[in-house]
């Protein structure tokens, strides 16, 4: 009997909780803005996760859960007694992942409304935070911040949840790391018009 | 006749269509319906065209835009060839800081527009003072200008600045 079904009705963390003690692969497909992930359990621990085949190095594949863990949409399958194609890189208990989702996703509709829109730029205006979960963020999205980028830019590239990418932005932006972008000059509007159409309402006004 | 765009912002309540009538007296549109959620008022902007300005050889299109997220999709359209941006927000609504400050995050990442902040309600018993609103939206000082939204020499006094700052450049 195939273990399968859509995240909108069973989120990762429930499937998860019921592959706790059992071996093989968990694959989820159809995700908004990530790949297909395989999730390899093998007693009560993750051991490996790969993107289309292919092992993921820790930090990547720590990341690559931790926005699986939010997705709302897509399909899982579980197929009993596969083993990764690159041995066991990771030895996370799954007991700890599901404790860290419920903190992850506390954290995230706590700080939600404050979060930044997801298309406003921000660039790097200061040195890299302490704190290790960030400082590891901070180096990966490095050059695209360096130049500015919303969070949205850098979910994608880093093929993660968008939520999580903004609360790290907003997390980086009350440390002063990050401060709002300047738009593009190319854009300017034209100040002729404004002159003219200034000294014409003052006249008109009389101010 | 030259046409002029200025865009006006900011969460329900904060006095858009007020500014607009204030400016635009009896030929202003109306641009409101009555509110299908609660949002402290019976009705809210619902429409885009507050109505024209026509000053000689000008006409200044006021564009007003909902102050809900689900409008979000408007803005590129709203933002091409603007000559200026007014965000409205009630110094009595410290609530609707944070959907302020995303609008302006957004807005002046992505546009090069000169801007002003207009705080209304500032006669409220309990008013956030105008420094205070420029620190938590992380604009200078003198982008924020008090605003009584229903007085039409001081909606004026509003858009003489923006035009101002649109003059040096931005």
């Amino acid at each position: 009997m195939a273990l399968f079904g859509a995240l909108e009705a069973l989120p990762l963390a429930e499937v998860l909780s019921l592959l706790s003690h059992k071996e093989g692969a968990l694959e989820v497909w159809n995700l908004e803005g990530l790949p297909p992930t395989t999730l390899y359990l093998r007693g009560g621990r993750l051991v490996a996760v790969t993107h289309k085949g292919k092992p993921l190095p820790p930090l990547d594949a720590k990341s690559a859960v931790q926005s699986l863990l939010l997705a709302k949409k897509g399909n899982f399958e579980f197929i009993p007694g596969a083993k990764p194609p690159g041995g066991e890189p990771l030895n996370i208990p799954i007991e700890k992942i599901l404790l860290f989702t419920v903190a992850q996703e506390d954290e995230l509709a706590h700080y939600r409304p404050y979060l930044p829109h997801p298309e406003a730029r921000f660039r790097i205006v200061g040195n890299a935070p302490e704190d290790e979960s960030l400082k590891e963020f901070f180096h990966q999205a490095l050059p695209l911040l360096k130049r500015g980028a919303s969070p949205r830019e850098v979910a994608q590239a880093l093929r993660a949840h968008e939520d999580l990418i903004r609360l790290k932005f907003y997390k980086l932006l009350q440390a002063g790391t990050l401060e709002r972008a300047r738009a593009d000059e190319r854009s300017s509007p034209p100040v002729g018009v404004a002159q003219r159409l200034l000294s014409f309402l003052r006249t008109v006004w009389n101010r | 006749m030259e046409p002029v765009k200025v865009v006006i912002t900011g969460p329900v309540g904060a006095g858009k269509t007020a500014f607009a009538r204030a400016l635009l007296g009896e030929k202003a549109l109306t641009t409101e319906a009555p509110s299908s959620t609660d949002i402290g008022k019976p009705t809210t902007t619902v429409a885009m065209d507050f109505g024209t300005l026509e000053v000689g050889p000008y006409a200044v299109h006021l564009f007003g835009t909902p102050g809900q997220d689900r409008f979000d999709f408007m803005w590129e359209v709203l933002m091409e060839g603007a000559l200026g941006f007014l965000l409205l927000l009630g110094a009595h609504r410290p609530e609707h800081l944070p959907e302020s400050r995303k609008i302006l995050d957004f807005v002046l990442s992505r546009y090069q527009v000169p801007y002003l902040v207009g705080i209304t309600h500032l006669d409220a018993e309990r008013a956030w003072d105008l420094e205070d609103i420029a620190l938590y939206l992380r604009v200078p000082e003198e982008r924020v200008f008090p605003l009584d939204a229903r007085d039409a020499g001081r909606a004026r006094a509003l858009l003489l600045r923006l035009l101002e700052i649109a003059s040096q450049g931005g």
